[in-house]
């Protein structure tokens, strides 16, 4: 249990994201290192936890946000315990954790990736499969990722989400902007930047709170927003009148939830994680933050699945 | 009969506001009788006037050098031995120069527990080797403690040109590498050459392989010029007194202090209550416990 743990997710060009790094201890137990800006102080020196299970919160550098495979081996090293005695390395093991896709072994090991302190690292890829379907809500990127399989009720309720409480270009300013003659409500310019800007202020009223909300978006109109029941969870019913009097609907089937409490912790971002319910329908279990959701991850063998492939093989 | 005075490792505290100005540092030191006769060996307390039987005493915290001179006066007709580990010579030289007078005037002085001795001076680092008793003093060499060295001087003698950036870098990875063997956030690894960066601060960077692929520690400034960095810790060094060492340095000790090590790299030190033969035996002499 020594080798370095890094979880990370393939972005849409295919590039790694650090999520976390995991140093492994001897006892079992793991310090998350929220990405590699985040790690080094020792686990004695800071009581804060993340999380029921106790894992050190490291300090911050304000170093940018890591991607990319330097980005992701710079996590590896640091979250690695260098040589007692410099240039004496060899292979040294890493396991690689990706949520959702994983990388091409060419991107893997195309390359050898040189560790601190000398020799190379072994890197050993695993795959997650979420126990149930969730969404990881990417603050930095402001955009809802699938890790699991997502019903349509749920993806829109995570991209609802990510539009409302962190600015992600989500389905209610696609249709803000999309053409009147396809259902849009035509906005441009100025007008589509203030309307998103008004309409992510109603929805945090009306999914926070679960209530209707308008919002005056002054010479572009009007926006008022509704949640109602319906069979198999809720619909989110959005009505732009615009100033000439026209008026465009929009409606999204949300997965069931109890009011969506605006996230608060500067967190790599929260999870959102479905449960599918026996009348067929599905709801939003729980909103966790990614370092403890990640760690409970990488602490249950089950929910760690070794992929096909291994990695080079290490030294005896 | 020989009256042997043992001091204690790193025993000698500052003296206290209320002492005025008369009174030097206080030591912490043990005195024990050595007769002819082992079976009447046994501890003085250097307060009182001894008595063999009873003198059970261990350590004392004595007022220098007045309780120290009235011992040797309450003794005349005992030669007097004092041992002394290295450090505390050299903080007594320092700190308690009335004491160091009585002490080298009267006395066969004994410098107990060889140990290493790291000194910073206007040349360089001195690194030695004192044996115990009165044997001269080895040099030893170390390349990774002279770079230590260079850091605290704030100059490389392998790159001159090298800036504050550059050399923090080093003294970060020297770190890292010796002390840590974990990795500063403050350092980026890249991974793909193997080599160290300090983020967002300069271009400077430190490789872990020359530019042929040679093996070996190498900075490159930021004009781009590369010089290999001579990390061998020395062959005939102990790893703990090279890492003891490179902390001290990199901590930037100023020109003409000392540190003294043991052989497991850590700063002589007994304390007063804890020592081991204290608890067999409360007469164990000191020349045993000591060496």
């Amino acid at each position: 249990m020594s080798a370095p743990l890094v979880c990370a997710a393939l972005d849409a060009a295919g590039e790694p994201r650090v999520l976390a790094a995991l140093r492994r201890r001897a006892d079992g137990r793991v310090a998350v290192l929220l990405d590699p800006v985040l790690l080094t102080a020792p686990p004695a020196d800071d009581g804060a936890a993340v999380g029921r299970r106790s894992v050190p919160r490291l300090a911050h550098t304000g170093a940018p946000p890591p991607r990319g495979w330097e980005a992701l081996f710079d996590g590896v090293a640091h979250a690695d315990n260098l040589p007692s005695r410099p240039g004496t390395g060899a292979l040294r093991p890493v396991d690689l954790v990706f949520l959702g896709a994983s990388p091409s072994t060419e991107d893997l090991h195309g390359a050898p990736w040189y560790a601190p302190g000398g020799g190379r690292y072994a890197p050993r890829v695993l795959s997650v499969r979420p126990p149930l379907a969730a969404a990881w809500i990417d603050r930095e990127l402001g955009a809802a990722v699938a890790l699991g399989e997502l019903t349509e009720r749920e993806r829109n309720l995570a991209e609802l989400t990510a539009e409302t409480w962190h600015g992600a270009p989500g389905p209610i300013a696609r249709w803000l902007g999309a053409p009147v003659e396809r259902g849009g409500a035509g906005l441009e310019g100025a007008g589509l930047a203030t309307a998103i800007e008004a309409a992510r202020a109603a929805l945090q009223e009306v999914l926070g709170q679960g209530r209707s909300g308008t919002a005056k978006l002054g010479d572009a109109g009007q926006l008022d927003g509704a949640l109602t029941h319906e069979a198999g969870g809720f619909a989110l019913d959005l009505a732009h009148r615009s100033a000439a009097g026209g008026t465009q609907l929009l409606r999204l089937g949300l997965a069931r939830f109890v009011a969506l409490p605006a996230p608060t912790a500067e967190t790599a971002g929260p999870v959102l994680v479905f449960e599918r319910l026996p009348s067929g329908e599905s709801a939003l279990a729980r909103i966790v933050e990614l370092s403890p959701y990640l760690v409970e991850l990488c602490a249950a063998p089950d929910a760690l699945r070794a992929d096909a492939d291994p990695g080079p093989e290490l030294d005896p | 009969m020989t009256l042997r005075i043992v001091f204690a490792h790193g025993g000698l505290e500052a003296p206290a506001r209320a002492d005025g100005p008369g009174i030097e540092a206080r030591a912490w030191l043990r005195a024990a009788v050595h007769s002819e006769h082992p079976e009447r060996e046994a501890r003085v307390s250097p307060r009182e006037p001894p008595r063999l039987a009873d003198a059970m005493a261990t350590w004392h915290c004595v007022a220098l050098p007045g309780e120290l001179v009235a011992l040797f006066d309450r003794h005349p007709e005992r030669s007097i031995d004092v041992a002394l580990p290295g450090a505390v010579r050299e903080e007594l030289e320092r700190r308690a120069p009335r004491t160091w007078a009585s002490l080298f005037g009267r006395t066969r002085l004994l410098e107990r527990d060889g140990g290493y001795c790291l000194r910073r001076t206007e040349q360089g680092l001195v690194l030695q080797w004192r044996p115990a008793g009165d044997a001269p003093p080895v040099e030893h060499t170390s390349a990774l403690l002279q770079l230590g060295d260079q850091l605290a001087r704030g100059a490389l003698a392998a790159a001159p040109g090298a800036g504050q950036a550059a050399l923090a870098l080093v003294a970060k990875v020297l770190e890292a590498r010796w002390l840590a063997r974990r990795l500063a956030p403050e350092l980026f690894f890249d991974a793909r050459r193997g080599g160290y960066r300090l983020r967002g601060k300069g271009s400077a960077a430190v490789w872990e392989r020359g530019p042929d692929g040679a093996p070996g520690l190498f900075v490159e400034l930021e004009d781009g010029t590369t010089a290999p960095l001579d990390e061998s810790p020395g062959a005939e060094l102990p790893l703990g007194v090279v890492r003891a060492g490179l902390h001290w340095l990199l901590g930037a000790p100023p020109v003409g202090q000392a540190l003294y090590l043991d052989s497991a790299g850590t700063p002589p030190r007994e304390a007063p209550h804890t020592d081991p033969t204290e608890a067999s035996s409360p007469i164990a002499a000191p020349t045993r416990s000591g060496n």
